[in-house]
């Protein structure tokens, strides 16, 4: 009988994929991010090419709700961020 | 700060759109009115169902009311559409029309085809990102979208296509209205800002989300796909959008430019409906054809045209030239002939009995005041005999609409009569007045508990055992329901109480109305979207009957009545007996026995007059004329009751409490009714005589009573009328007093309850002297009335008639007189159809009666749940009475269709000895087969378990008032006329027993009366020849349990 190289399948070998990135954000009073901390150290958000919101599963306990902002930083890198508007907290979805 | 006006919405949806807009168009106006829109377009999907109701109120409103439709592309693609003006309103009917036409009903889709002949006077944007457009845009083929709006600019024009952005916040908006601005930078045409609004405010996102998962059928977890991503589809500020479009100025700008090219059309006045006109014979007008069909029918009807006749025509013919009624009139008179051809076609007439003889309807409603009317078959009420006024049908003034006239038809007439009024004028010409289903407390909950995920077993048995009332009267129901009691704000059910009451009353479908018809000239589908009916062969337009009144459409409603049919045939059947037809319309209306009879609610299976509470006002008002009969039938209406108006005008017709009125000028208008409001009609005259209303104005107060959302309005008439009232001389105080008066409530007109209270006599006249046929009908037209089978049995016993169980060779199709009593019929059996029971018959006249269950079997071909439920029935009783021995028979026999041709082999070595089943068996057995019991009450079967202490019907008869009693029985009907108290009906083995519930006990024992079985402690209560127990505790009563314990007693 020849092995099974793969290891054994179970809920202890599920990881989340892209899962969001706490993140420290200054932005401004409409909410949308002026800096981010990338790698520890502070960028400028050089322009904000989308926003989007999201919400969703208000009849749990813990609804969603989300602003996406997609911002360019560093002279092109495009970096996906939100804010939890529940929590306040921010998060990097994407570079 | 910018100006408020700087932006106007395109793109709306209100309810209309089923299970997508989550708004009430009257809500969306209030909140317009906040914006400070001018202008607003309600773009509702594939139907105009709301287009006249939002055009009327966004008028009141001073908003200008743009009317539109998203109509769905074959494909599902979505495009918006405009009406610039009338030819424009006309193409988007006819478009939203066709979308319905070759495809299924249900999933409206538009041909292309149909587009390119049907643009002028419309304006195209392209749609939601759902647009064939924005779609391809948004996916990256820009060639493509840049195609697809060519070839819109070659059907609309350049300057009719407009490419709609839309910022609702959505990934992917940004881009997608980046490329449609390029497309349309390219193609030298316009862009335009909408919000593709499904709510009014933000916090309505909720219940929109629910609809979606409803219109799927899934819950809210499953349905992340079909639900929008945010709560962004509200309706916003000029402030909001402009923010959100600072890149495209010329967006927002274009908004205002294509209000301001909308604004010539407008709904409420440039419809031009018309009547078609019907031929007349050569060298006659239309009124003079009319005149001439009215005195050939009086020298028919009275033998000659004396003056009184003569008088009464040349008044009526004055009235129906102001009004310019001839063409009206003639078109009924055509529809009253196709009736005719059906009667005469069914065989209920004959060509040479006159139309007015034997009409195959009979009109209701205040039309049956006209003697024209009666002429020419409308209607059966002698309008001069009766002396009945035409003052609301045709007033000597203004009239706020045409005036309606209802005609009431037996059912099989009624079907037919629809069908040939669309062969005669075409459906593009004839369609059903449509009418909006709407949400109540049991679907809101069984469709909000399915998307919110609630145990469906507790969802279905609160719908099941809340009271149907309003969605929004959630929180009350089930607090008064132990097992819910406090869930209100556990979580997800506080949801639903919530959600509940945002739904409450919201648009789920477009229906058909019970019989409202449309006639026109020009082709319906110019005014109004027409689509095919769920019943083949009928058209529905997408305006209901307020919109129809708005429009100034004549509606024809061809009602179906019961008792119309059941009638028809009690006499057909006392035809085929005794070789003559009772001329319903010449018995003596004056027969005291029938009075009688009627007095001492003896009423079951009588029309109008069968109800519980009808039955405890009869022995009370005494009727013992006709006129008495039109107070009997009316007084017991919702808009009379409200008031305590019944209790009074009893009180003061049987001289208990004096005749009051407000104020002497209410005399003329009350005088006849004892100072009670009994009739609609009397609400337009008080009117009129206490505060100077015109008689257009005092109509135009009562139908304001029966608007949605209409206390703006009747406080607007409030203070009229007591304006009006002052100039009168009457002081404030007692004008209030008088317009209290008034409700919004339903009651009949006068000729109305007229026209009901003769066919509630000719019903009884039947009873009383027809008892058999009579019976024999009521049981072969059910459903109708308010009683079931078991109710209406015992009561033919009451009256002689006894009921005959299924024979499998004596029984026909329907029930039949079979030597003084009732023979129940095959389609009386559960499981048993018409091409069953026709295979049966067939068989045994060809073949001869049937010898035994295995002769039956092999004969009929039925299948086995027929087979059960006629042994159940008794059919094979004739063989032998253990129908458990005939059951085990019959499964011996039994070989399913498709299975080996059965052999006749003997089945006696496999019969076994089985005990035969108890006479509780038996009973139960035979409810479930035909929902009656022939040889007895499930009462007689459970009272020697009952104490003695227990009293029947009978015993309680003689008691006096006040007498404590403890009774039993079944319960047959319940009511709570506009909430208050609750009358109930008892059915034991002797009769009935009228219980009272007062609210505060009701409220109580209400589980206990949802129930079928209940034992009642009260007191007995006499008054006015009237006799009830009047309830103070209510226990349920195990009836299953406890036969199946022989030895238990309660």
């Amino acid at each position: 009988m020849v092995k099974n190289a793969r290891k054994k399948s179970g809920t202890s070998n599920i990881r989340p994929l892209n899962k969001p990135l706490a993140i420290a954000v200054r932005y401004r009073d409409d909410g949308s991010p002026t800096t981010l901390k990338l790698r520890d150290r502070w960028v400028d958000v050089e322009s904000l090419t989308d926003m989007w919101k999201i919400e969703d599963e208000w009849w749990r306990k813990q609804p969603i709700a989300r602003s996406y902002y997609q911002c360019i930083v560093d002279k092109g890198i495009i970096v996906t961020v939100f804010q939890d508007l529940h929590t306040r907290n921010w998060y990097m979805q994407r570079m | 700060m910018i100006p408020t006006t700087q932006y106007v919405e395109l793109h709306c949806h209100s309810n209309y759109s089923f299970y997508q807009g989550a708004s009430f168009i009257q809500e969306i106006l209030a909140r317009a009115v906040e914006l400070g829109y001018h202008a607003l377009a309600i773009t509702d999907q594939d139907n105009l169902c709301g287009a006249m109701e939002f055009a009327q109120a966004a008028r009141s409103l001073g908003i200008q009311p743009i009317i539109g439709a998203e109509v769905t592309l074959a494909g599902g693609h979505h495009m918006t559409l405009l009406a610039e003006t009338r030819q424009g309103y006309s193409n988007l009917c006819k478009l939203i029309s066709f979308t319905r036409m070759d495809t299924d009903r249900k999933r409206p889709e538009l041909d292309h085809n149909f587009i390119v002949d049907h643009t002028q006077g419309l304006i195209f944007l392209s749609g939601c990102p759902n647009g064939e457009i924005p779609s391809l845009a948004q996916q990256g083929r820009m060639s493509e979208a840049r195609d697809m709006a060519e070839k819109y600019i070659r059907w609309f024009g350049s300057e009719n296509v407009y490419l709609e952005l839309e910022q609702n916040l959505v990934y992917g908006d940004t881009t997608r209205n980046r490329r449609l601005a390029q497309i349309a930078r390219s193609l030298g045409i316009g862009i335009v800002a909408t919000n593709n609004v499904h709510y009014h405010v933000m916090e309505r996102h909720q219940l929109q989300d629910c609809l979606v998962s409803i219109r799927h059928r899934k819950s809210l977890e499953e349905s992340h796909r079909e639900r929008r991503a945010n709560s962004q589809f509200y309706m916003k500020s000029s402030k909001q959008m402009i923010g959100l479009f600072l890149d495209y100025p010329e967006a927002i700008t274009n908004t205002l430019i294509i209000a301001d090219r909308c604004a010539s059309f407008d709904l409420t006045r440039n419809l031009d409906y018309k009547l078609p006109e019907s031929l007349v014979p050569d060298g006659l007008t239309q009124e003079s054809y009319l005149r001439h069909l009215c005195e050939q029918s009086a020298i028919r009807r009275y033998g000659f045209v004396d003056n009184r006749v003569k008088a009464r025509l040349d008044e009526e013919f004055r009235l129906i030239r102001r009004h310019n009624l001839t063409g009206f009139l003639l078109i009924y008179h055509d529809i009253i002939q196709l009736a005719r051809e059906v009667a005469i076609d069914l065989g209920l007439t004959d060509k040479g009995i006159p139309i007015e003889e034997n009409p195959p309807g009979r009109g209701r409603g205040s039309s049956v005041a006209m003697l024209v009317g009666y002429l020419i078959g409308l209607s059966h009420i002698d309008p001069l005999e009766f002396g009945l006024s035409l003052e609301r049908f045709l007033p000597d003034d203004d009239m706020a609409s045409v005036p309606d006239i209802d005609l009431d038809f037996p059912r099989n007439i009624r079907s037919q009569v629809i069908k040939r009024v669309h062969e005669k004028y075409g459906w593009e010409h004839a369609a059903l007045t449509g009418m909006i289903s709407t949400y109540k407390l049991r679907g809101a909950v069984k469709d909000l508990g399915l998307a919110l995920g609630l145990p469906m077993d507790q969802v279905d048995r609160l719908a099941k055992r809340a009271e149907p009332r309003h969605a929004s009267s959630l929180s009350t129901e089930m607090e008064a329901m132990p097992e819910f009691r406090g869930m209100t704000n556990a979580p997800i059910w506080s949801d639903l109480v919530r959600l509940s009451k945002e739904l409450d009353g919201f648009p789920k479908y477009l229906a058909q109305h019970p019989g409202g018809m449309v006639i026109g000239s020009e082709s319906l589908i110019d005014l109004v979207p027409v689509q095919p009916s769920a019943i083949e062969g009928r058209y529905i337009m997408h305006w209901d009957k307020n919109s129809i009144e708005d429009a100034g459409f004549v509606k024809i409603d061809f009602l179906s009545l019961g008792a119309l049919s059941q009638m028809q045939e009690a006499c057909y059947l006392i035809e085929s007996r005794t070789g003559h037809r009772p001329d319903l319309s010449r018995v003596d209306f004056n027969d005291q026995n029938v009075y009688d009879m009627i007095c001492q609610a003896d009423t079951i299976g009588i029309f109008q007059v069968e109800s519980a509470a009808q039955m405890q006002t009869t022995p009370r008002i005494r009727p013992r004329n006709l006129f008495d009969m039109a107070h009997q039938v009316a007084a017991v209406r919702p808009g009379v009751g409200v008031n305590d108006g019944v209790s009074q005008y009893i009180r003061r017709r049987n001289k208990v409490e004096p005749v009051i009125f407000e104020h002497p000028s209410e005399h003329r208008a009350l005088a006849r009714t004892h100072g009670v409001i009994l009739f609609q009609d009397q609400v337009n005259q008080v009117a009129i005589d206490v505060a100077g209303f015109s008689p257009l104005e005092a109509d135009q107060l009562r139908r304001a009573y029966g608007r949605r959302n209409n206390l703006d309005l009747l406080q607007a008439y409030s203070e009229k009328f007591k304006e009006g009232a002052a100039k009168r001389g009457i002081d404030e105080e007692t004008a209030k007093r008088i317009f209290a008066k008034f409700s919004g409530h339903y009651m009949f007109p006068e000729s109305h309850a007229f026209a009901f209270g003769v066919t509630a006599y000719q019903a009884a006249w039947l009873k009383l002297y027809y008892p058999l046929e009579f019976f024999v009908a009521i049981f072969n037209q059910q459903p109708m009335g308010f009683y079931n089978l078991e109710t209406l049995k015992e009561d033919a016993r009451r009256h002689g008639i006894q009921v005959l169980k299924i024979d499998m060779n004596l029984s026909w199709e329907k029930c039949i007189p079979e030597d003084g009593a009732l023979r129940l019929g095959f389609l009386n059996v559960r499981k048993v159809g018409p091409t069953t029971a026709r295979a049966i018959i067939e068989s045994r006249n060809n073949n001869g009666l049937f010898t035994s269950v295995a002769d039956f079997m092999k004969r009929s071909g039925l299948h086995k749940q027929a087979l059960d439920n006629l042994a159940d029935a008794g059919a094979f009783d004739s063989i032998t009475h253990d129908r458990r021995a005939l059951r085990w028979e019959i499964g011996l026999l039994y070989n399913p269709i498709k299975s080996q041709i059965p052999l006749s082999l003997p089945t006696e070595q496999d019969m076994i000895g089985l005990d035969p089943p108890s006479d509780w068996e038996t009973m139960q057995r035979e409810y479930m087969a035909v929902d009656l019991h022939t040889n007895g009450h499930i009462m007689a079967n459970l009272r020697k378990r009952l104490g003695k202490s227990i009293l029947t019907s009978k015993d309680i008869v003689g008691l006096d008032h006040g007498t404590k009693v403890t009774v039993a029985g079944l319960i047959i009907r319940r009511q709570q006329p506009l909430g208050k108290s609750v009358y109930v009906t008892l059915e034991d083995e002797y009769g009935h027993i009228s219980m009272i519930l007062w609210p505060r006990i009701y409220q109580k024992l209400r589980e206990v009366f949802k129930e079928p079985l209940v034992i009642a402690d009260g007191y007995i209560s006499r008054r006015e020849g009237t006799m009830n127990v009047v309830v103070t505790y209510a226990s349920v009563m195990p009836p299953i349990q406890v036969a199946l314990n022989p030895r238990s007693t309660f």
